[in-house]
């Protein structure tokens, strides 16, 4: 949609806007727009409500599902039907490997994701927690930074040691990274660089 | 204040308010004239509490207003405001400086405390309560919203809410047309608002 100076923001743009994903002259035009309207400072407020709550709840039905097995599972009974025996013998090695490897996937859980936003205030740092040991994927929201083409991002402890560091490109003004191999319990900090060693961004991270 | 007219459909319920002469309002504050800032106050202390409030929580909320409306009509005053019909524009980057600038200074004062003593950074995890009371009713009512609809529905708020793949994306790989995808989307958001019509709309954010 686009967004006169003088008319109120639809509902697809507000939340855009409060998912991060508004960019360039309209983001421009939405903001000063939001600076002198009322009922748009009332209605992006609603919308940030729904996203911040659909998200989270999102989040606990995500990391209890297992997205990715299903799938699978699917596509084995949409084998094609073997004709004669020589076909039915290699239908059933087929199905004990895709058994055996489904097995095999399904002792592995799907990583935790943790959202790390930075509209939440400054009294409220520990947010975002994730389980000890177990790998997660952090999705940055980017919004209020300077556009560029990669991040660098490092994960340091309480005590300001590095345990972890990445680079990735931006999607959607969203940066995310996965931590294969998880954190052991503590509090964290995950910091967000420019390419160069310009400090843009620090989240807390718990983990549990 | 003088006020520019309003578009010619003016039936339309999305349309907002006038807008003030920018122009003229920039003039008198630089001629100093105490109407001009309060005026200026007028229209926009509303638009940078939320902004900043939304950005940077409560903390000291008063006290950064103050400073951003120093910092704009200082500015105007010795003339750095060279277009004054973009006074909306001009207000928004001042704001967005202070957003960027409190930022920063929370990150630097963090890592000094770091170097101080670690133990000095680990900050009480209890947010301001009323704002936590806030999002835990926003989440269980949106859990209640997504238990309440079959999986695969559920699946495709997840796609687009969580991990954020883009609408065309969706609707191909699920098999729905953007009315489908659309409707399905107000649908829970009206539910959600169904819900929570008590609780949500009688608590929004402090600005």
């Amino acid at each position: 949609m686009r967004l006169e100076s003088n008319r109120h923001a639809d509902d697809d743009l507000l939340e855009r806007y409060s998912m991060g994903r508004l960019a360039g002259p309209e983001l421009e035009k939405f903001e000063e727009h939001l600076l002198i309207c009322p009922q748009c400072q009332n209605n992006l407020a609603a919308a940030d409500a729904y996203v911040g709550g659909i998200r989270s709840a999102a989040a606990e039905f995500y990391q209890r599902s297992s997205p990715v097995a299903r799938p699978r599972l699917r596509r084995l009974f949409n084998l094609p039907r073997p004709a004669g025996v020589l076909g039915l013998a290699a239908l059933g090695l087929f199905l004990a490997a895709g058994l055996q490897f489904r097995l095999l996937h399904r002792s592995s859980a799907p990583p935790a994701l943790v959202l790390l936003e930075t509209t939440r205030g400054t009294d409220s740092p520990l947010q975002a927690a994730t389980p000890a040991g177990k790998p997660f994927i952090l999705l940055l929201d980017l919004a209020g930074l300077q556009a560029l083409s990669s991040y660098r991002l490092e994960i340091v402890d309480a005590a300001g040691h590095r345990v972890f560091e990445s680079a990735a490109a931006p999607a959607n003004n969203k940066l995310q990274i996965t931590v294969s191999k998880g954190l052991p319990g503590g509090f964290y900090y995950v910091r967000v660089y420019a390419p160069g060693a310009e400090l843009l961004r620090e989240y807390g991270l718990q983990v549990r | 204040m003088i006020v520019t007219g309003a578009t010619p459909d003016s039936s339309d319920s999305r349309e907002a308010a006038a807008q003030p002469q920018w122009a003229e309002l920039v003039d008198r504050i630089r001629q100093n004239d105490s109407s001009g800032l309060e005026d200026l106050y007028r229209v926009f202390s509303r638009g940078v509490r939320f902004y900043l409030c939304r950005q940077l929580g409560p903390q000291d909320l008063d006290d950064k207003v103050h400073d951003t409306f120093l910092i704009v009509a200082q500015a105007i005053q010795r003339g750095e405001l060279r277009e004054p019909d973009r006074l909306m524009g001009y207000v928004r980057t001042i704001v967005r400086r202070q957003v960027a600038a409190q930022i920063e200074d929370n990150v630097h004062s963090r890592r000094h405390q770091i170097d101080l003593d670690w133990g000095l950074a680990v900050h009480d995890a209890g947010s301001n309560p009323e704002q936590t009371a806030i999002q835990q009713e926003n989440q269980e009512i949106a859990r209640k919203v997504l238990k309440s609809i079959a999986p695969r529905d559920r699946e495709i708020l997840i796609r687009f809410y969580l991990r954020e793949q883009p609408a065309d994306q969706i609707c191909n790989e699920m098999g729905l047309t953007e009315t489908q995808f659309r409707l399905l989307k107000s649908r829970a958001k009206a539910r959600f608002g169904e819900l929570g019509k008590r609780k949500v709309t009688k608590r929004l954010p402090p600005f």
